[in-house]
């Protein structure tokens, strides 16, 4: 593929080809990614959403790489929890979904009271949605304290969902039980956002293209540069070889 | 009389032999001195030497050897020139290939958009 054989020939470009890589990698539906920390109920979310159960929910770290689904239009990736893992593995999958992402799901559980601190950058720099989750599992006063603290936080797009009460509605067949999950109005959300985000996809594409090309036709410009410098050298060289010699023989018949 | 003729005749004769041995003695030390009296100043021939070295060391080329350029520096001119020339072509070779590659990818670049909606997975 054209941005791998760019990649190894100019690895240098990394931060260049990456993006793109993933770009072009991403599937071509419009793409949600859930991000989060570890245990905020991504995988639980997720199915809900897709009104599916394709990623295996636990309360251990379960998901390890990044998962792929397809549900109502868009593609939706559930990532490993960020900060759970050591080695890093897990953070650099949840890079992987972010790239290829055209809107993020940030999660955070409505009980751990105030954003941490990474989370508020990936809110700032992508089109990102923060969702508040595990809100049954504290009271309304200590949901009224943290939701106060966490608006302080952010301002930007924020829903609070259960997926726990989307089952429960689910099994009973109660609308309201369901609508007060938080769930369909989210994915309703999501999927009418959705018509404009593979535009934004081509734009951002292009733009990235855009400046790759113009490394390029730097290099382009550097290697001319260098050809032309290398094929004049032996001209000049050539040029007074003959009197060099000729002084060479006058000093040795001297 | 006769007695001094005799002698003085006889010293005239070991001085004439005294002469022409001493004569030969001498031209042997001298050509013993010098024995290239027709080659060149040897610090001129140094001086020449270090001079095509550094020639050659400035075009990237192996020196010929003051010896090939006395005997013929017509020639030794013409194989120079053919060796710079040479060297340039192989100096430009990668440079051309990699510019080529570059050309050729730019155009690939140029011509790549994201694929669109390929089979439907759900």
């Amino acid at each position: 593929m054209l941005l791998d054989t760019l990649l190894g020939r100019y690895p240098d470009l990394h931060d260049q080809i990456a993006p793109l890589q993933a770009l072009y990698r991403a599937d071509p539906r419009p793409t949600v990614a859930a991000i989060g920390d570890y245990n905020t109920g991504k995988s639980a979310l997720l199915n809900a959403l897709m009104e599916r159960d394709l990623f295996t929910v636990a309360d251990r770290r379960e998901t390890r790489q990044l998962q792929t689904g397809v549900a109502h239009g868009l593609c939706w990736l559930d990532t490993p929890g960020l900060n759970a893992d050591p080695s890093g593995a897990d953070d650099m999958a949840s890079q992987q979904a972010m790239a290829q992402a055209d809107h993020l799901l940030i999660l955070h559980a409505l009980g751990n009271g105030e954003l941490a601190p990474d989370l508020l950058p990936l809110l700032e720099e992508h089109d990102a949605t923060l969702v508040l989750t595990r809100i049954d599992e504290c009271s309304e006063e200590a949901q009224e304290a943290a939701l106060a603290t966490i608006l302080q936080q952010w301002d930007g797009p924020l829903v609070l969902c259960s997926s726990t009460r989307w089952k429960l509605g689910k099994r009973v067949g109660e609308t309201s039980v369901l609508a007060s999950s938080g769930i369909p109005a989210l994915r309703q959300q999501l999927m009418a956002d959705a018509a404009g985000w593979l535009a934004r996809r081509h734009r951002r594409f292009a733009r990235l293209k855009g400046a790759l090309e113009q490394i390029l036709q730097a290099r382009q410009i550097q290697l001319q540069a260098r050809m032309l410098k290398a094929q004049l050298q032996p001209l000049s060289a050539r040029e007074n070889l003959a009197d060099r010699l000729n002084q060479i023989i006058d000093t040795l018949n001297r | 009389m006769a007695a001094p003729l005799f002698w003085l005749g006889g010293l005239l004769v070991s001085g004439v032999v005294t002469y022409l041995a001493t004569r030969e003695s001498n031209t042997d030390s001298e050509q013993y001195e010098d024995p290239t009296p027709q080659g060149p100043n040897p610090a001129s021939r140094r001086q020449g030497e270090l001079m095509l070295e550094q020639l050659c060391r400035e075009l990237n080329v192996a020196s010929p050897g003051i010896t090939t350029l006395q005997a013929d520096p017509q020639g030794c001119y013409e194989a120079l020139r053919h060796r710079i020339e040479r060297e340039a072509e192989q100096a430009a070779a990668p440079l051309e290939r990699e510019l080529a590659q570059l050309v050729q990818l730019q155009a690939a670049l140029a011509a790549l958009t994201l694929p669109t909606r390929g089979a439907d997975h759900e």
